[in-house]
């Protein structure tokens, strides 16, 4: 047999030589796309300097391959050993070069293509050379016409073969005499053979995947799908788009890219919480978030910052009890499958992609100038005001008037200057290698990315390595491993939740803070004003004076440091054919790290007479360890090519450690010490908790179809789960669900333009059990309390554990159809669902006669409702020019069906302002939907007309109209808030308030186009949210009159100016001074209409065509450079930073807004460069 | 073969672990109390847990929030405001009534668990029955600060075990008075007598109970129950606590307030105390009444030598008066502070107005001006800052005399009452005393059960003020809401500070009980709502 086929060995030990070449041009890339210079792209590769001695000849080829773009192909056997040369060439053609390294040997050598180089015994094809010797070249493309570099080309019967290079195109010589046949292969594809006789080079070879296209593949928890096969409801987001946006995980992108999926961002802040909602709440008080698997690997809250953008291979997010009734207990949210990036058969395929963003504030407050705001106190405070900004003028109109008109021309201060700064920039690099053959395939990719906050001294890092690998050990045997480290660190004041300092009425918020700040003090001197660390002179005899908030961005000290480590690796056995065992087992471990320090120029570090912790610091540590050990047993059989039969069983086990240390230290000496600093501080009581959880399921599931016309789906899952009591731990969770090809049934062949239709129905059980670890347990609250002036350790009661709580119970239907018209120029997906979760887990209130105020207990039960459509349509497809749209919308609607026993409301506060923090905001009642705001109705102004004057001047109400205090003894003045007296009893009291807006859309969606012209391709990403209100609290105070003095003397909105006066009688804000009132009202006028819809993202990009490419020597395969812009424009009503905002995220107050941290408009430049 | 190496894998997998043990966790960062009471040590901690039913992180009855909240305004004190707790504005709704609810039953629950497991650690059985009755006398204490001011309340004489069923009738509250009177009769005879007892004045001892039942005693006597047969209950427990000669009055009364702002316990005179103590951190927060109910600080920065207090309560105009009858009295420049601080550092004591003018001119100015029976600058910690571990006493030597007097005079008229008045007089350093007849010209005639009445009920407000006895002996001698009323007609008269005229006028016969919290009448469908609310 002839033997010029080459070894596997080989062409692994070639593929081994090609990574080491392939990363040093990364890095010389890398550092070409730095510095920005393109540098000449003649092909310099094609000559050599070479300076070797006594060398053997295979290793010249391998430097010859190391400093040029050719490969050697040649058959170990024929390379004479122990024959070395000496060599030295300067910038010779490699021709010449080999030509004196091979003068003396047997062998020969040809150029078959541009950068083939083969060698061949010259004794050889002189003893062949009466055969018939047919040269074949050809190209392996996909369905999609991508060529498939790496496909294995053989002879049918002969132990010879060739592999495609990276433009899918090989050459293969034939004896024509013997050799008939020649099989291709690649990993995914059908096998394909074809008859040599037949053939006219070049061969174009069009390979079909295994599975239908990968992109057509839906992966289903534990097994996957022919998407055309779905039988439940699922939708798969386009991870192509997806990529687009220049954001750092992807939840920040996720928002209206799939039907049935609400996604709100507390707010702008760099690595801010995000929260996913899946067809709605269905739990009042406790988690609502998605199951996510990643990879395989459930886990309830990872942190989604781990997860890169540009490592996502696909995105799929269950919404069915059907589909995710198989993850059983922990389903009932929905669940959201995620699979990373994997290694390919092929040659090593290095991509890099870079951007590089500027971010800037999307939007600010207008803030009142020098004379506004002076003219607002003097409305405010005439005395006090006239001598200090008026500079003691007489008080009359003119002289005032004169005095004021002064400011006109002066300076102001606006602090939001000052804490926006500059653009932030923002830039992430990812550089990834991939590749395999069909044994060994791997990935390995690293990411880098820093986002500066648009506050100054905010933001946030990630350092990302990855590394996968999948090896096949023999037919039937294949493991792998798929590990992440991950670590990120944030940064910086967090505005949300920064409430500290003891001041009232909310202004120890930062935002707040930045606004309320005066834009100019009494000498006019605004130096000396930022200068300050609080703004003392506003008003002498006000206690709660202002802090400086610049003084807390440039000194408060917040890090938070998250390790993660993800690793997870499978075993793959096939038994028999169709008998597959798979075997998983996996960790995930993150180390926590928080520290906060505020130092003396802090608001909650200064020395004051409040502040008994000086400055003062906290360190915390948190692990949590996740591991999970899966395995499934798998059948899958065809039988008589139209029964199609797909059994799983499996048994899971998960358990999930988390420990939390943290440790504070007061009066701290040495501030400048920072954090290190608490060693030397009074130490506070450690604190340590600690906890775990355990979980064990059996889960089982059925697939058949018949034809592909009937499909049944059924699944059987059983949990149990350590937080519960022995006899309560296990639950069941039955699904199943049908689908119908109608396209499928001979009547509807004849309607040529439905090319796809099909009917499903589903109906399933899952569970929730987001519940404390050890909710069943009591506790005994231990600690120290004083006994004659020591301190004696006490125990009492805790929490009052509830032994008969159980599973929450979520039963869902689904009715869907799917609808594809003129071969997939149409895709129409319709689900119709209704959910019922019963037995929720509830924490319940209790009479506080019971000794508790409450417990976890089974009870309530709400409904969820709706519809979402999906629409993916192809509206122009031209040689240059393509046109694709996808939209989509979903409604749902929320109701409390029940509440716990005698409760007929759940009022819920939102905390940010010490007067308002036990007023309820929020209202979900029995039979009504959740979120929706509660308070008073706003009824304008009091005007004159509403007083009857007395000779002396003095207003009193008039009798038919309502005061705005809970006695008839308080009354308003002209120009103060006038609310509605609903029951009309003359006062306004808790009994008038009402429900007086919605903190959840009607509908929300998005619609994406992406156009391909020539090179260029562009996409446009519009998302909205409509009918859902949002509380701007924020007007509460900066729009309002100072309803209580702590708040007199801040800087107001710019809108403020247009309040009541006696000159401007206007029907909107309340005056400057209305007297009195009542302090802690919530009222309709600043619930305001949170509708947008936003041009979320706009992406602009050009690839480098490959003629190009080829024209500069392959340098690298592919390069598009792109331009990407996110929260370009935004159409809202809303007048607060952002619509798309949730300050305070639970399932029970939504749309409330104060003092957030704003977003940013963010403009990238980048690049993806392939090698 | 490899088959079966797979196989058999999947099947030590799935059998390898046993399910139920995988999933028995047990809590790691607390403990159950099924696991507590063990020992003798356990014991106590659960003991002294029930005594924070008082301090408790400032939901305790006695912490600054949930004391003072509800009692004020009375004719002794008001809050210079006209909107909050503290101004008759409370409804069922509003938070503190369900803190302080919430609270006193989360302690009857504990001292129910505590009761139900004292048997379990071994120890010595004569220890244990005094905790026993300990416990007994704190859950029958806190019913009868429930039901003295929310009049029927729920009993529960045991602990919850089930998160279902806790819908619980309400108890009539002569029969809550009943239980309380039992419970505590049967403490006496066991709790430490008042030498055998190391941890006083916070533990109860049998001084203390005895003090306590004549309080209860007179609470039955007067409204609403006028169960008169009473008075003889209350005198031979006042009595018992006098006969026994273990308390005396500390002869000079300033110094049983630096006593206290030193924790120099004086057990003698300041029978049985709340424990707070400061700095708080790191331990329960407990700093008590001391930072709320004192002397008043006009700049904002605190000398660490006095203390930050909010001043949030001003004298009322009647007290001042009440003093008025004898000016040598020397609780009132004690009691009504002369005085407050300022200046940059708050170091200047600066009077008032000078109480050497006019008697009217002293009584216009006077509800400017702050209790002063709690100085901070006796206090031993140092920085004093913004929080106070001044103890509060629940009960005082001269309360029972006060106490036995009343009684006395109930059943057998002035003779007996007036020279017990006049022992809490005499240490007053007061010039002026009670007589049937005037053998002295200084004396005050009083021979009448009527005028010894009024005179002995004064004299409370003299010597008890700021303790918080105020308003509860003001409704049960059926005076709580005619004496608000005319305390409000005295800020009109005095034509000073008319919004107080508007908090004083919202007082009504409803106000005799504090409304049921919202939550419990939401919660409890057996709960019932007091009349008027």
């Amino acid at each position: 047999m002839k033997k010029n086929v080459l070894p596997n060995r080989f062409l692994l030990e070639r593929r081994h030589n090609k990574i080491l070449l392939v990363m040093k041009l990364t890095v010389a890339a890398v550092v070409l796309l730095v510095s920005q210079v393109f540098a000449n792209s003649a092909s310099p590769q094609k000559t050599i300097t070479l300076k070797l001695q006594n060398t053997p000849i295979k290793k010249v080829f391998a430097e010859i391959e190391n400093k040029t773009v050719y490969r050697f192909v040649f058959n170990d056997d024929i390379i004479p050993v122990g024959k070395n040369v000496d060599l030295d060439a300067n910038n010779e053609a490699v021709n010449n070069v080999l030509d004196r390294i091979l003068v003396n040997t047997n062998l020969t050598y040809k150029f078959p293509s541009e950068t083939v180089i083969v060698i061949t015994s010259k004794n050889a094809i002189a003893a062949n050379a009466p055969a018939v010797v047919k040269v074949i070249t050809g190209r392996i493309i996909n369905d999609r016409g991508e060529p498939l570099s790496g496909a294995s080309i053989k002879v049918k019967g002969a132990n010879k073969g060739v592999v495609s290079d990276a433009n899918g195109e090989f050459k293969i010589q034939l004896d024509d005499a013997k050799e008939k046949i020649i099989v291709i292969t690649y990993s995914g594809y059908i096998q394909q053979e074809v008859i040599t006789a037949s053939i006219k080079s070049p061969l174009n070879i069009r390979l079909l995947p295994l599975v239908e296209n990968l992109d057509d593949v839906v992966i289903l928890g534990y097994t996957s799908v022919r998407k055309r096969d779905v039988t439940v409801s699922v939708s798969k987001v386009d991870v192509g788009e997806l990529q687009k946006a220049p954001v750092i995980s992807f939840d920040q992108a996720l928002a209206g890219r799939a039907a049935g999926v609400q996604v709100v961002s507390q707010d702008g802040q760099p690595g801010a919480p995000i929260n996913i909602v899946i067809r709605g709440n269905n739990s009042l008080t406790q988690d609502n978030s998605p199951l996510y698997v990643i990879d395989g690997f459930p886990i309830e809250n990872p942190d989604p910052n781990t997860i890169n953008v540009a490592e996502i291979e696909s995105l799929e997010i269950l919404k069915d009890a059907s589909a995710t009734a198989v993850y059983g207990a922990r389903a009932a949210n929905g669940v959201i499958l995620i699979t990373t990036k994997k290694g390919k058969i092929g040659v090593p395929v290095v991509e890099l992609q870079a951007y590089t963003s500027s971010q800037k504030v999307l939007k600010r407050i207008e803030l009142m100038n020098p004379y506004e705001y002076v003219k607002y106190l003097y409305d405010l405070n005439p005395v006090n005001t006239l001598t200090g900004y008026l500079r003691n003028v007489d008080n009359n109109p003119k002289s005032v008037d004169s005095v004021l008109n002064l400011y006109k021309n002066v300076r102001g201060l606006d602090l939001q200057d000052a804490v926006f700064g500059a653009p932030a920039p923002f830039s992430n690099y990812y550089l990834s290698i991939r590749g395999g053959n069909e044994k060994t395939k791997y990935n390995l990719s690293g990411n880098f990315a820093d986002q500066k906050g648009i506050m100054v001294n905010s933001g946030f890092k990630r350092y990302q390595l990855k590394f996968n690998i999948d090896q096949t050990i023999s037919n039937a045997l294949k493991i792998g491993l798929n590990s992440t480290y991950t670590y990120t660190d944030q940064y910086g004041v967090q505005p949300v939740g920064s409430g500290n300092s003891g001041l009232a009425g909310g202004t120890s918020y930062l935002m707040a803070s930045v606004w309320g700040y005066r834009p100019i003090n009494v000498s006019g001197n605004i130096d000396s004003l930022l200068e300050q660390m609080n703004d003392a002179s506003i008003d002498p005899t006000n206690t709660s004076q202002l802090f400086n908030p610049l003084f807390s961005t440039r000194n408060e000290y917040h890090k938070n440091f998250q390790a993660n480590i993800f690793v997870n690796g499978y075993l793959d056995y096939r038994i028999t054919p169709h008998w597959k065992l798979r075997m998983t087992a996996g960790i995930n471990q993150t180390n926590g790290r928080r520290e906060d320090f505020y130092n003396s120029q802090t608001s909650r570090g200064r020395i004051n007479a409040t502040n008994v912790n000086g400055v003062n610091g906290n360190y915390s540590h948190n692990i949590t360890q996740n591991i999970t050990n899966e395995n499934t047993l798998n059948y899958n059989n065809t039988f008589n090519r139209i029964h199609r039969l797909n059994v799983l069983v499996g048994f899971t086990n998960q358990s999930v450690k988390t420990n939390f240390y943290s440790q504070g230290a007061t009066n701290i000496p040495n501030e400048s010490l920072v954090i290190a600093g608490l060693s030397q501080g009074i130490a506070g009581v450690p604190v340590v908790d600690a906890s775990s959880n355990t979980l064990v399921s059996f889960l089982s599931q059925f697939q058949y179809d018949y034809k592909s016309k009937y499909l049944v789906t059924a699944s059987f899952r059983s949990d149990g789960s350590s937080k519960f009591s022995k006899d309560k731990r296990w639950s069941y969770f039955p699904a199943f669900s049908v689908a119908w090809r109608l396209s499928n049934e001979p009547f509807m062949k004849q309607i040529k333009v439905v090319t796809d239709a099909k009917v499903r129905f589903g109906y399933g059980v899952t569970g929730n059990n987001r519940i404390g670890d050890f909710s069943t347990y009591s506790s005994l609250a231990g600690g120290y309390s004083p006994v004659n002036n020591t301190f004696l350790y006490i125990a009492n009661l805790g929490r009052f554990g509830n032994k008969d709580l159980k599973w929450e119970t979520t039963a869902q239907s689904n009715l869907g159809l799917d609808i594809e018209l003129w071969k997939g120029k149409i895709g129409l997906t319709v689900d119709l669902y209704r959910k019922v979760t019963s037995d929720l887990l509830l924490n319940a209130n209790l009479p506080t006669s019971s000794g508790f105020s409450s417990v976890f207990k089974n009870i309530g039960k709400t409904r969820n409702q709706g519809l979402e459509i999906q629409l993916n349509t192809v509206n122009m497809e031209r040689k240059n020019f393509n046109w694709t749209t996808s939209f989509n919308i979903s409604f749902n609607q929320t109701r409390v069906l029940e509440l716990a026993e005698n409760q007929e409301v759940q009022y819920s506060t939102v905390g940010w302002n010490g007067n308002y923090n036990s007023t309820p905001l929020y209202i979900a009642k029995k039979g009504g939907p959740l979120g929706e705001m509660f308070g008073f109705v706003s009824d304008g102004i009091y005007q004159y007309s509403d007083f009857d004057r007395s000779s002396t001047g003095a207003y009193t109400l008039k009798t038919n109209v309502p005061t705005s205090f809970t006695t008839r003894l308080t009354q308003p003045n002209p120009g103060a808030v006038k609310l509605k007296d609903l029951n009309g009893d003359g006062i306004i009291n808790n009994s008038d308030r009402t429900v007086i807006g919605s903190g959840l859309p009607i509908h929300i969606g998005g619609i994406t186009n992406t156009f391909k012209i020539h090179d260029f391709d562009a996409s446009i990403f519009f998302q909205w949210s409509y009918g859902n209100d949002i509380y701007n609290a924020n007007r509460l105070i900066f729009e309002n009159g100072s309803p209580n003095s702590s708040l007199s003397y801040l800087n107001m909105y710019k809108s403020y100016t247009d309040r009541w006066s006696p000159s401007n009688q206007t029907n909107d804000m309340p005056s400057a001074n209305p007297g009195a009132l009542p302090g802690n009202y919530y009222w309709s006028r600043v619930v305001e209409d949170g509708s947008y819809i936003r041009l979320k993202t706009l992406s602009i990009g050009y690839s480098l065509p490959a003629k190009i490419i080829k024209r500069l020597g392959n340098p690298f395969k592919r390069l598009r450079v792109y331009t990407a812009m996110q929260n370009l424009l935004t159409w809202t009503n809303y007048t607060g930073f952002d619509p798309e905002v949730n300050g305070r995220p639970t399932a029970l107050t939504p749309g409330f807004d104060f003092s957030v941290y704003p977003r940013a408009n963010t403009i990238t430049f980048g690049a993806n460069l392939t090698f | 073969m490899k088959k079966y190496i797979f196989l058999s894998a999947i099947v030590i997998s799935i059998l390898g672990v046993s399910c139920d043990k995988y999933l028995d966790t047990t809590p790691q960062d607390f403990i159950s109390p099924e696991n507590y009471y063990n020992t003798e040590a356990e014991a106590n901690s659960a003991l002294y847990g029930l005594y924070t039913v008082f301090n408790d992180n400032g939901n305790g009855l006695y912490s600054s929030n949930a004391l003072t909240s509800h009692v004020v305004p009375t004719d002794e004190v008001h809050r210079n405001n006209t909107t909050g707790d503290n101004t008759l504005a409370y409804d069922a709704s509003s938070s503190f009534l369900n803190t302080y609810w919430a609270q006193a039953y989360r302690y009857i629950n504990n001292c129910n668990s505590f009761l139900e497991n004292i048997d379990k650690p071994s120890m010595d059985n004569g220890k244990r029955e005094v905790m026993r009755a300990e416990a007994t006398f704190l859950r029958a204490y806190i019913y009868f600060l429930l039901t003295s001011q929310f009049g029927d309340v729920p009993v529960k004489l045991s602990s919850t075990q089930s998160a279902s069923g806790l819908s619980i009738a309400f108890t009539p509250q002569k029969e809550v008075y009943e239980m309380v009177l039992a419970d505590m009769t049967a403490a006496e005879a066991k709790v430490y007598d008042v030498d055998q007892s190391k941890q006083q004045p916070t533990r109860v001892s049998k001084q203390v109970v005895r003090g306590i039942l004549a309080r209860v005693c007179l609470y039955m006597a007067g409204n609403p129950l006028k169960d008169v047969s009473k008075y003889q209950m209350a005198r031979d427990w006042a009595k018992k606590v006098v006969d026994a000669g273990k308390n005396s009055l500390n002869p000079d009364y300033p110094q049983i307030w630096i006593n206290i702002a030193q924790d120099a316990y004086d057990i003698k005179e300041s029978m049985w105390e709340v424990d707070f103590k400061a700095p708080q951190p790191p331990y329960f927060r407990a700093s008590g009444w001391g930072g709320q109910t004192g002397i008043g600080i006009t700049c904002p920065s605190t000398n660490p030598d006095i203390g930050y207090v909010l001043d949030w309560y001003k004298v009322s105009y009647s007290l001042a008066a009440y003093y008025n009858t004898d000016t040598f009295d020397v609780r009132r420049n004690w009691n009504i502070a002369p005085f407050f601080y300022r200046g940059a550092t708050g170091t200047w004591e600066t009077p008032r107005d000078s109480l050497n003018t006019t008697v009217a001119l002293r009584n216009q100015k006077v509800i400017d001006k702050n209790p002063g029976k709690l100085r901070r600058k006796y206090e031993n910690v140092r920085p004093a800052t913004g929080t106070s571990g001044m103890n509060f006493p629940i009960l005082r030597y001269s309360d029972v005399l006060l106490m036995y007097a009343e009684a006395e005079n109930e059943i057998s008229g002035p003779a007996n009452a007036l020279p017990l008045l006049n022992q809490v007089r005499t240490r007053a350093k007061c010039t002026q005393m009670y007589s049937m007849s005037a053998t002295n010209p200084y004396f005050l005639i009083t021979d009448d059960k009527e005028t010894s009445r009024k005179a002995i009920r004064d004299e409370r407000a003299r010597e008890l003020c700021f303790e918080f006895t105020r308003r509860n002996d003001l409704i049960r001698w059926g005076l709580y809401v005619q004496t608000l009323q005319a305390e409000g007609q005295t800020f009109i008269a005095n034509n000073y500070n008319t919004r107080m005229r508007d908090v004083y006028a919202r007082v009504s016969e409803r106000h005799n009980l504090l409304p049921i919290p919202l939550t419990e009448i939401t919660l409890n469908n057996l709960a019932k709502q007091n009349p008027g609310w």
